[in-house]
Formats: structure tokens, sequence, C-alpha cells
């Protein structure tokens, strides 16, 4: 659904790259929380039912399916993260407007 | 593996970030203006923005305005992907009228407004988005429409009225609280954007208003006749338009106001030299470039150039307190412009 980007990101800093690393760092802050959220849940929901056994995540083989849904969701997620290096906009604007346009 | 618990983490992330940014960034940048200014008569935006000219705060400052909206609208957890447009069936078609005939003008499509990638009139899910996007744009503030309850209040002092035009009124949150206040009259709500009209028609019809309709409409040729209202209004619409336009728009205002009419506008007014520097800022990190140059005019002089008399222009408290002098958050400078046509 989303657009392709159309124009360079706006710049903030002295150098672009502080900009750039910045969108990537931001990426990662919100990323964590999404786990961070999702690992909250989860020991809640199993100290609820009791229903993991000590070692069973370290000892954990995902399946053929299972691993292809790790790595597709692996593969987006690295390219949310490193989407900012690019320094393009997500939409569209223009620079500046006179008062008789 | 995207998940609804992860957007809704994720969008809580971002609240909690423009929460920070509006209260502790906005603070350090606050007080270092106070430092940087150093005593001396500070009474332009230009001369802020020489203060501040590679001012590592203000980059920050920036850079979080921008991000955190552009991270809420796009990437994998933004609401244009992860939103589904509305339903067909709660379009609630018999409360929309739809023009094929209208035309986007060029002053709108230029521009992904609020950063919302395609605009308002692109995507399906475009109203949707916008609803979303407007719930957590000033955190505690604007959340649950509390702005719009209390504009449609204000309103509400100013007389009764039978026929209420709101132009530009996206997906209502205006028009739906100023027709509940108002059972003895109509309310019409236009716009340009469908995807915000049909959210608008939905929230109407679950909100059983008998009395409220919305119109695929140009703010500046409304199709509706000389007179024919009592109250116009808009909502966060002026500084959306660029002067041409907005001339306009004040111009068809006034032509469809009955003799004795009201126009109440609700929008943004700022002169302080270092809140006019962050809110014409705002202007360009936010995709609204219009902003500064409706902020440079005289909108008394406007309005009395379309023929109204009676203008009061007097800051709008969008949350108690908010107006006060020793705010401690970052927030637009919300006003209300009324004016009169005058009675026969």
């Amino acid at each position: 659904m989303q657009n392709e980007p159309v124009q360079p990101e706006l710049q903030f800093f002295a150098d672009p790259a502080i900009d750039r690393l910045l969108g990537v760092v931001f990426n990662l802050a919100g990323e964590v929380q999404v786990l961070r959220d999702r690992l909250q849940i989860l020991e809640a929901v199993l100290e609820q039912q009791q229903s993991i056994a000590p070692g069973a995540l370290n000892a954990f083989k995902p399946s053929g399916e299972l691993q292809r849904s790790l790595d597709a969701d692996r593969s987006t997620y690295v390219k949310h993260l490193f989407d900012p290096m690019l320094g393009l906009a997500a939409s569209r604007s223009i620079s500046e407007v006179s008062g008789d346009n | 593996m995207t998940t609804e618990r992860g957007y809704a983490a994720n969008h809580a992330f971002l609240v909690e970030a423009r929460k920070y940014w509006m209260s502790e960034v906005y603070g350090a940048l606050r007080h270092e203006y106070s430092v940087l200014q150093g005593g001396r008569d500070i009474t332009s935006s230009d001369q802020v923005a020489q203060i501040f000219d590679g001012n590592a705060t203000y980059a920050f400052y920036a850079w979080m305005e921008r991000h955190i909206q552009k991270q809420r609208y796009a990437g994998r957890w933004g609401f244009v992907e992860q939103l589904a447009p509305l339903p067909e069936q709660e379009a609630a078609r018999d409360k929309l009228r739809l023009d094929p005939a209208v035309v986007i003008p060029g002053y709108y499509s230029r521009v992904d407004t609020h950063q919302h990638p395609g605009n308002l009139t692109g995507a399906d899910n475009a109203g949707v988005v916008y609803k979303a996007s407007a719930q957590g744009t000033q955190p505690g503030a604007t959340a649950g429409y509390e702005l719009h309850e209390r504009f449609a209040s204000l309103v509400e002092g100013y007389g009764t009225f039978r026929a209420i035009l709101d132009m530009g009124c996206g997906f209502g949150k205006s028009a739906l609280p100023i027709a509940s206040r108002t059972p003895g009259g109509r309310v019409v709500g236009i716009d340009l954007s469908v995807p915000c009209l049909e959210v608008a028609a939905a929230e109407a019809s679950a909100a059983g208003l008998g009395n409220l309709s919305y119109e695929q409409a140009d703010l500046r040729h409304s199709g509706h006749g000389a007179g024919e209202f009592d109250l116009v209004t808009s909502t966060m619409v002026l500084h959306e338009l660029d002067v041409p336009a907005l001339r306009e728009m004040l111009v068809e205002s006034y032509r469809v106001l009955a003799p004795g009419g009201t126009a109440i506008h609700l929008d943004f007014q700022v002169d302080d030299p270092f809140l006019t520097f962050l809110y014409h800022g705002h202007g360009l990190r936010n995709n609204e470039p219009y902003m500064p140059v409706i902020n440079a005019l005289d909108m008394a002089a406007e309005l009395e150039g379309a023929g109204f008399t009676g203008v009061e222009i007097h800051p709008f408290e969008e949350t108690p307190g908010a107006t006060a002098a020793n705010w401690p958050k970052w927030r637009f400078p919300w006003a209300t412009f009324v004016a009169r046509k005058p009675a026969a």
C-alpha cells in the first residue's frame, strides 16, 4: 500500500549521516519495544498457565514452515531497520511557498 | 509476522516518544533559547533561526518532530501499511453525496499533507489513516477529540443556528459534535477527500444524527446557494490552503451565508518570535508548506476583504490551561477567527 519514496528526506544535522543513523536507531528502538511488549505478555501467559518446561525455548527447533516465516520476518525487519540510511522521504511536499503562489 | 499487538506496541512507543519530544526536548530547547538569547531583544523568527543555527538540541528537536510523524504513517508498522479501508457496508451512502466532477486542486495535490503518503485523496484507507493519525497528533490534548468538543461548545455560545456549512470537514471531527448540539438545525460537511467523507458519514450514521450529511465539494465552490446558511465553520483548514485558495474560500463562505450570518474558523495564529520559528518549522517538517504564509497574513483584513465585519480573533484553549504563559509543553497556537456578514 505504501508509495515509493519520491524525494530526499529533510536534513537537520550538519552531517546527513547523523540524520540517517538516527533513523536506524529510532527504528531499532521501536522494534525493541515491540519485542519487550511481546516478551512481557508471553511471560505473563506462561506464568498463568504454567505451561512451559525449563529449557524449552533453548531446545526448540523451528519447523520448515515456521523457519520460513522467521526468515521472511527477519528480512522485513532488516529492511525496515536500515531504510533510513537511504535518506528518502516517504511523502511529498514543496520546499518554499511565496505569498502570491 | 506483523501482528495487531506489534502494531499497537509500536504506536504506543511512538506516542511515548512524542510525549517526550513535546515536553522534555521542547523544554530543553526553550531553556537553551533563554540562555542563548542573552538578554537581546528578539523581534523576529529569523533572529531565532540565527540563534539556533548549528544547535544540537534544535537539530534533535526538529529530527524527532519529522521522524516520529513519519514512523506513524510509513514503514512496516505505519498506518498506511497496517490499516484496512472502511468496509463498504459501513460507508453510509445515504449520508454522503459524491461528485465525480470534483477536480483536486494543485495546492492540495502537490503535497502529502502531514507526511501522509498518497495524501487524503489517495488510497482507499486514507480516511481511516487520517482518523488514526488525528487521535495522536498531540497526546494529552487532541486525543479523544476533546479539542473538537470544546470547539463545538464555543460555536454553541455564538447563537442558535439552523443551517451550518462545515468547510473542509475531513472525517467530521468537528461537524459531528456541532450537529449533536444542533438538534433543531442541519449540518452539511464538505471536503475533497472521498475516503475521509466515507468515514465521516459512517460516524454520523453510527451516532444516529439525522441532521448531519456530507458532500464531496471544493470549499472554493461549494455548490450551495447564496444565503443558504446562517453559520459557516472550519477546523484546521485555513493553514492548509495557499493564499489564493484561502481568499476564494472566504469569498465563498461569505456568499453562502445569509445576511447576519456568522463564520467561525478554528486555526492557528502566532507572533511570538520563538514560537513562530517552531510553528513555521513545523509546517516544513510536517508537509504543511502554506503555514508560514497564512500565519503572516492579516487575517482580520482578509476577512474584511471578503466582506465580513465584526472580526474577532481569540486564542483557543484546546485543553484547560493550555494558553497560560508557563504552559510547559509544545502546542499548536490555536486561535478562533469569528466574523459576521452584515445584516441586510
